[in-house]
């Protein structure tokens, strides 16, 4: 499917995902090629120089698992017919079986098995069932990671979506859409906002090295002593106000603490401008694609000029919103994702739930062509990456939360053996894989979700 | 427990009388409760292996069981539908038993003393949403545009049914870098631009006589109570002027001065959030009048309070009863009254959801953006109708007059105006089946835009009446290639009864495993065979019955006789009572009345206070039903209600039973 057609760089994101490589621009690592004031943690692949990027993709209502799971081990592993989608880049993954998450379990809550498989996903956490009151799920993984590396860089992380929130009703049997909308946790009781316009993201990327330059130091200012009074005015209250409101405060007061680190780094990083003036030439994608598929692929642009130019090390990517009934008109399924995904084992629904599995799979092969196509230092940004695909339901019928459809792309820096199916001990945590990439990229952690260890066979 | 009266001694005591006594027996939960759970629940509900992880064998006190009455109210209506105990385990409780023990836990449980002190409760402060931001700024500075738009606010998380919710309301860097991009591209536009829109914020200039600082002092005196809504301290415009001091003597304009302080106070948490002060005590008192001016201005306007309810504010007027409902009446009748029927009505009846519906095209050809936006007209035409006429509120479920448009009026195979709808959008016949195959009217090109604008008052067609036969709600019900007699059904009892089943616990089988091998069948068989198992029975007996009434109406809800070759029959039963079709249904729906206001005014509740209620809200809630009863629940009776009741007006510190 994914073309590389080299192109006039302007057309960088134009298109369903016609893309090119970006000239590798030196100067936009600011961070690893001066000292920039800020110690910068993590781990740096010694032969490439570079650091090691984290990812998490994520999509919904599980798949259909017998059309999923792959035969053989190791490197003679045969695809199964979904994975048949990323065999062109096979040697670049590891097909992760017989993980699990425990959590999101029902565990006498009841009905709710997508809030708690969207809210356990990258948290590895029981969510609490409410429907606003009290909403707590974890930390989630990848804001662990961030707060361990992603101060050297402009972004901390950043979260995308490819589906709008769902903005009514309740989402799924008590849980708060909260839940089934969010993957990423700031804290366990903050959800962290995908933007899902690719626009508006690529102008948050783009825009921030250097859009507004012709003005920057003014407006840089400006916003200095805008957040100068604000955050005074949060901490006067601090004091005056009680329990829950105190919460929401210090969100407040973390956001901008966040946002002023931003600006500091943009300014200790002068040299960024020449990088930047490249990049203020390049095409934004469109607000609204006109497909699927064109949204899909501008989101993995969007993360692959992210890592590239060194603006975040820390990615997430939900595909829909847990219990997305979205349909798939491009390649002929018409009925609801989450009602075919209750196939009643009915032979036509499940053949469909096949095709969505694969399309997404598709999707996901052409975002590692894309890593993988992009020099980083020595080597390719693949090389430096480790980027996890999956779901924590397993069968979109049985809502079970083992054997969880895993991909883990990328070397990780030299921490992943890729090329192989690894088949992990029945029920084992998927958070023990989170350790793994945590060990890759130098994010120190002992224990996460309900890990029971690191997951040894992943490397070589 | 008794370690803690070891530890705390007299304290812990005193705390509950039941303890004094060194026992749990004379507690009247473990007293009478307990025992139907050891002799029908523990064998397999007891300790760490517990079934499903529930552990029902833990002692537990009444005042426990209060606290945690969500969770025993899924008890006891999974028992009082008889989904457990499993229909295998022996002995069984009688069908008296079973509503016995659901008649006992219900007044154990959700008791509260109305005559005792119920408590207003406390509401977690509440950021401004994206239609609130935006409305806010309008109004403050006159805008022409939406910047929730311009900078794409991320979607606002949902919890208990409404957008508004304090809890679920959260904050992230990216989410306050948009305040802050916002903030510039506002004042630039606002204040900054040839055509600049907030005219009556910059009104000091310095001059030779006035100093740069005394203009700006000025500016902010003016705009900082409205943008904080509050009465504002002089130190904090001090410290704007002292901003825009700074600004000018680096070398900007007065004007960019001033437009960087309005950045800080639209980026302000006093601007953002909607901030009371804690309440002093557990005993209620009410909340300040600032506070409650922005209560009832964001909960009628979705916006912040006008002039007029700032003065009255400001000179404490708003205590008094009369003021109170005369600020209703007020505000209702100003454009922004309308946002109750957008936001609240639209969130209620989950009419948000249908932009994103996506029926299967192949089936439903006619369905697009445009008539997607025509059926949420519809309702919406309804509500505003029963809320701008007074009406009463059981007239949105069986009134018998509707709203077309030509592009609706096609859907529900209806003249329009003595028209054929086809022929004014398009040339010739056309068909209704395959509209893609009619062809344009060149010569009135322009006119199928203007003719969705056309709304007329037309009697309900066949069989319709009310919200939930509007193709809206029934195209919401449905999966995007067939109808949904579960969701319909379970739509019925949970938006209009208040009277949700309870989640299916998870030991209950799904459709396919007990309907395995009627695939096939027809879906009221294969509905019938799930429902032939008891634990199924119990909700399945409540929803599909209803949904079955509505057969008639196809997954976009155009009516339809026939389903894959055979007749419809629309026979079912509401709560035991039979109907023979979907008027008849809306009639005998129409007739539980306490039902309809009581979760009606639960949920405008939910809306106007940005929480979820608790128990001791069901005093106000009775309270506000009682009173509109004898006026057969004028819409009027019921926002006014909410407003003057004491978890609207008042706040105190949550008490133990809030939680």
């Amino acid at each position: 499917m994914a073309k590389f057609t080299p192109l006039d760089r302007r057309t960088f994101l134009r298109g369903a995902g016609v893309a090119l490589a970006l000239p590798m621009l030196e100067g936009m690592r600011p961070s690893l090629a001066t000292a920039s004031g800020s110690a910068i943690s993590g781990v740096t692949n010694a032969a490439t120089a570079s650091p090691v990027r984290l990812a998490w993709v994520f999509f919904p209502n599980g798949t259909n698992y017998k059309k999923w799971k792959p035969e053989g081990e190791g490197r003679d592993w045969r695809p199964s017919s979904t994975l048949q989608a990323v065999q062109s880049v096979r040697d670049d993954l590891l097909v992760v079986t017989g993980l699990a998450h425990g959590n999101a379990r029902s565990l006498g809550d009841g009905a709710g098995d997508h809030a708690r498989s969207a809210a356990t996903f990258l948290t590895g956490a029981h969510p609490v069932k409410t429907h606003g009151a009290g909403i707590r799920a974890g930390v989630s993984a990848d804001q662990v990671a961030a707060e361990a590396i992603g101060h050297g860089t402009r972004l901390a992380s950043m979260e995308l979506g490819a589906e709008h929130g769902r903005s009514s009703g309740q989402c799924d049997s008590g849980y708060s859409c909260a839940y089934t909308n969010n993957i990423s946790w700031r804290s366990a009781t903050q959800p962290t906002a995908k933007e899902v316009n690719p626009r508006l993201a690529f102008e948050r990327l783009v825009g921030g090295l250097g859009g507004e330059r012709k003005d920057a130091n003014r407006r840089q200012a400006e916003k200095r002593s805008v957040l100068d009074i604000i955050s005074d005015q949060a901490r006067s209250l601090e004091g005056r106000l009680g329990g829950a409101d105190r919460r929401k405060l210090e969100e407040y007061f973390e956001s901008v603490r966040e946002v002023e680190r931003r600006i500091e780094h943009l300014a200790a990083n002068d040299h960024d401008t020449e990088a930047s003036a490249s990049l203020a030439d390049l095409q934004a994608p469109a607000g609204k694609p006109e497909s699927l598929t064109e949204r899909i692929r501008s989101m993995y642009d969007l993360m692959v000029l992210a890592f590239q130019t060194d603006s975040t090390r820390v990615a997430t990517l939900m595909l829909g919103n847990e219990g997305s009934n979205r349909r798939f008109p491009s390649i002929g399924v018409n009925d609801g994702h989450h009602q075919l995904s209750h196939h009643k084992k009915i032979e036509e629904k499940m053949a469909k739930i096949a095709l969505i599995d694969h399309y997404l799979a598709e999707q996901f092969a052409y975002f590692v062509q894309r890593l993988k196509a992009t020099p980083d230092g020595e080597g390719t940004l693949l090389d430096n990456c480790a980027v996890m695909y999956g779901g924590a339901i397993s069968d979109g019928n049985r809502h079970n939360h083992n054997d969880l459809p895993i991909l883990l792309a990328g070397r990780g820096g030299g921490a992943f053996d890729p090329g192989r199916h690894v088949k992990a001990k029945p029920h084992t945590p998927l958070c023990n894989l989170f350790l793994s990439m945590f060990d890759a990229a130098g994010v120190p952690a002992e224990r996460f979700g309900d890990s029971t260890g690191r997951l040894t066979t992943l490397g070589s | 427990m008794l370690a803690c009266l070891v530890v705390l001694g007299t304290d812990c005591a005193w705390a509950d009388d039941s303890l004094a006594e060194g026992t749990l027996a004379k507690d009247p939960f473990a007293e009478q409760v307990t025992p139907f759970l050891a002799k029908y629940c523990y064998d397999c509900h007891q300790g760490g292996s517990a079934e499903a992880g529930v552990d029902l064998s833990l002692p537990t006190t009444l005042a426990e069981a209060q606290q945690q009455h969500a969770r025993w109210n899924q008890i006891r209506g999974v028992v009082q539908l008889g989904a457990m105990p499993p229909a295998d385990y022996d002995p069984l409780p009688s069908a008296e038993e079973k509503q016995a023990f659901a008649k006992l836990l219900d007044e154990l449980v959700n008791r509260v003393d109305c005559n005792g002190n119920p408590g207003p409760g406390r509401v977690t402060m509440r950021r401004l949403n994206a239609a609130e931001y935006d409305n806010t700024l309008r109004d403050l500075l006159q805008l022409d545009f939406k910047p929730s738009e311009v900078v794409g606010l991320p979607s606002d998380d949902v919890g208990n049914g409404f957008d508004n919710q304090g809890e679920v309301l959260s904050m992230s860097p990216l989410l306050m870098e948009k305040y802050l991009s916002a903030a510039a591209t506002i004042t630039d536009r606002a204040l900054l631009a040839k055509e600049a829109t907030a005219v009556d914020v910059v009104i000091a200039e310095p001059s030779s006589d006035v100093s740069v600082r005394d203009a700006a002092t000025r500016v902010f005196n003016n705009f900082l109570p409205r943008a904080y809504r509050r009465s504002v301290d002089p130190i904090e415009v001090q410290r704007l002027a002292d901003l825009v001091v700074a600004s000018v003597e680096r070398g900007d304009s007065y004007r960019q001065g001033v437009a960087l302080g309005v950045q800080v106070a639209i980026a302000s948490p006093y601007f953002l959030f909607r901030i009371e002060s804690p309440p002093e005590s557990s005993e209620p008192s009410p909340v300040g009048p600032y506070e409650l001016a922005s209560r009832l201005s964001y909960f009628l306007g979705a916006t912040m309070p006008d002039d007029e309810l700032l003065a009255n504010a400001g000179q404490n007027r708003l205590g008094k009863e009369a003021v109170l409902r005369e600020e209703v009446r007020r505000l209702m009748a100003k454009p922004s009254g309308d946002t109750l029927v957008t936001r609240f009505f639209a969130q209620w009846l989950g009419l948000t959801a249908l932009a994103e519906l996506s029926p299967d095209p192949q089936q439903f050809p006619l369905w697009n953006t445009k008539l997607a936006k025509a059926v949420e007209e519809e309702t919406l035409r309804l509500c505003r109708t029963v809320v701008s006429e007074d009406r009463s509120l059981l007239d949105l479920f069986d009134a018998d007059f509707t709203y077309v448009n030509p592009r609706l009026a096609e859907l529900y195979g209806m003249k329009y105006l003595g028209q054929d709808p086809a022929e004014m959008y398009f040339h010739g016949p056309g068909s209704v089946e395959n509209p893609q195959s009619r062809k344009w009217d060149l010569a009135t090109r322009g006119e199928p835009y203007q003719l969705e604008d056309r709304w007329v008052r037309v009697p309900a067609s066949k069989g319709r009446r009310g919200v939930m036969t509007h193709a809206s709600v029934l195209a919401l019900t449905s999966n995007p290639s067939a109808t949904s007699p579960v969701k319909r059904g379970q739509w019925v009892l949970d938006v209009v009864l208040g009277d949700s089943p309870p989640p299916a616990p998870p030991t209950v089988p799904s459709l396919e495993e007990t309907a395995a091998g009627a695939e096939g069948k027809p879906l009221r068989e294969q509905l019938a065979i799930h429902r032939e198992n008891p634990s199924c029975a119990g909700c399945h007996k409540m929803m599909d019955p209803i949904g079955l009434g509505l057969e008639n109406f196809d997954a976009i809800g155009r009516w339809r006789d026939e389903d894959q070759g055979q007749v419809i029959d629309p026979a079912g039963e509401l709560a035991g009572e039979r109907f023979s079709g979907p008027e008849e249904l809306m009639s005998l729906i129409r007739r539980r009345e306490d039902d309809i206001a009581r979760n009606f005014v639960e949920r405008l509740m939910t809306y106007a206070l940005g929480r979820g209620l608790r128990p001791a809200d069901q005093c106000a809630v009775d309270e506000i039903v009682e009173a509109a009863k004898p006026s057969r629940y004028p819409m009027s009776a019921l926002i006014t209600g909410v407003v003057l009741s004491d978890p609207f007006r008042m706040h105190s510190q949550p008490t133990q039973a809030d939680n």
